[in-house]
């Protein structure tokens, strides 16, 4: 295993999963870099890692969180999101990711990581089910539960 | 005249075909029954302008999705960690045969060059001195030829004149 071929590819992937929890470029960033970090002091566990991806994703996954606390964001921001459904949507790069950022966080777990797997990175039933554990039939039965909540609630903005 | 109505109508026909598909697609989406491609073609859809009323209620959705789908860290996010981590380096790259001897063709070219032109030169300086002696012998060679060549007659003469004037 090395940082350059087999940790740092998965940089652009984190900083998407952290974008859809924080909503904010540069503290996405700082936790992609301290995940890289954090992999770095933990080198000597590299080999013994079966999924190195997963791995880093709960790393990031962990960092983003805890940073959103200590950001002391709350998940209601319906404002925001009603405003930009009703208004131009794809003038408002903002405005969508929070909408995005709102429907994705109302999802229990896995459902939130089958989204973000799923709609932002643009995995296969199987690379989903080996990321998250899960068989390709219990991916398709999440992610039909996953969006007919997204559905749900989107429609429920709008009005 | 004709074309004038009909083209419209078959470019509106067209795009209602197109709307269905994509309330269909829609549909199948939230589903959870769409493939990858299928996807796709929605987030590309919802990225025109003008489109229908009943459909703008997803733009944002697929919008945000797309852009986010989008988003990356800058060029130089890979360099920083390598430094913090202190394996910025540049990785040795092996070095041929050739280019390790490049030095020594050079020496070795300037010492051929050398070598020609001091040979050149010495070739040069030896030859001349050599036709310079050969030229002189060639010379006096000839002098004595002169001389044996006159009749006997004349030498006698000329003798001869000589023990005259040299009485007088």
């Amino acid at each position: 295993m090395d940082l350059r071929t087999d940790i740092l590819p998965h940089s652009d992937r984190l900083y998407r999963l952290a974008l859809s929890i924080l909503m904010d470029a540069t503290e996405s960033e700082d936790v992609v870099q301290d995940t890289m970090l954090k992999a770095w002091e933990r080198r000597a566990e590299w080999d013994s890692i079966e999924n190195i991806q997963a791995w880093l994703t709960q790393i990031c996954k962990n960092l983003a969180l805890d940073r959103k606390k200590k950001m002391g964001r709350t998940e209601t921001m319906d404002d925001h999101a009603v405003a930009t459904i009703t208004t131009t949507p794809s003038g408002d790069t903002d405005g969508q990711l929070a909408l995005l950022h709102q429907l994705i966080a109302e999802l229990p777990p896995p459902l939130d990581d089958l989204i973000r797997l799923r709609d932002i990175e643009g995995y296969t039933y199987r690379e989903i089910s080996e990321q998250l554990n899960l068989t390709e039939d219990q991916v398709r039965v999440y992610l039909h539960r996953a969006r007919g909540r997204i559905r749900q609630r989107y429609e429920a903005l709008q009005k | 005249m004709q074309c004038s109505i009909v083209f419209p109508l078959v470019t509106r026909i067209n795009k209602m075909m197109d709307y269905k598909y994509i309330e269909q697609l829609i549909d199948r989406y939230f589903e959870g029954e769409t493939t990858l491609e299928e996807e796709q073609i929605l987030r590309k859809f919802f990225a025109q302008e003008g489109l229908p009323e009943h459909l703008q209620k997803w733009q944002a959705l697929f919008a945000a999705e797309r852009d986010l789908s989008a988003a990356h860290l800058d060029d130089t996010f890979h360099e920083r960690i390598l430094a913090l981590t202190g394996e910025y380096h540049v990785k040795a790259q092996p070095i041929s045969l050739h280019v390790r001897l490049r030095p020594l063709y050079r020496v070795a070219a300037f010492l051929a060059f050398a070598v020609v032109i001091g040979s050149a030169v010495e070739f040069s300086t030896g030859s001349r001195t050599e036709s310079t002696q050969e030229q002189v012998a060639v010379q006096e060679q000839d002098e004595l030829d002169v001389d044996e060549a006159k009749p006997l007659d004349i030498r006698s003469a000329e003798l001869m004149t000589s023990d005259t004037l040299h009485i007088q």
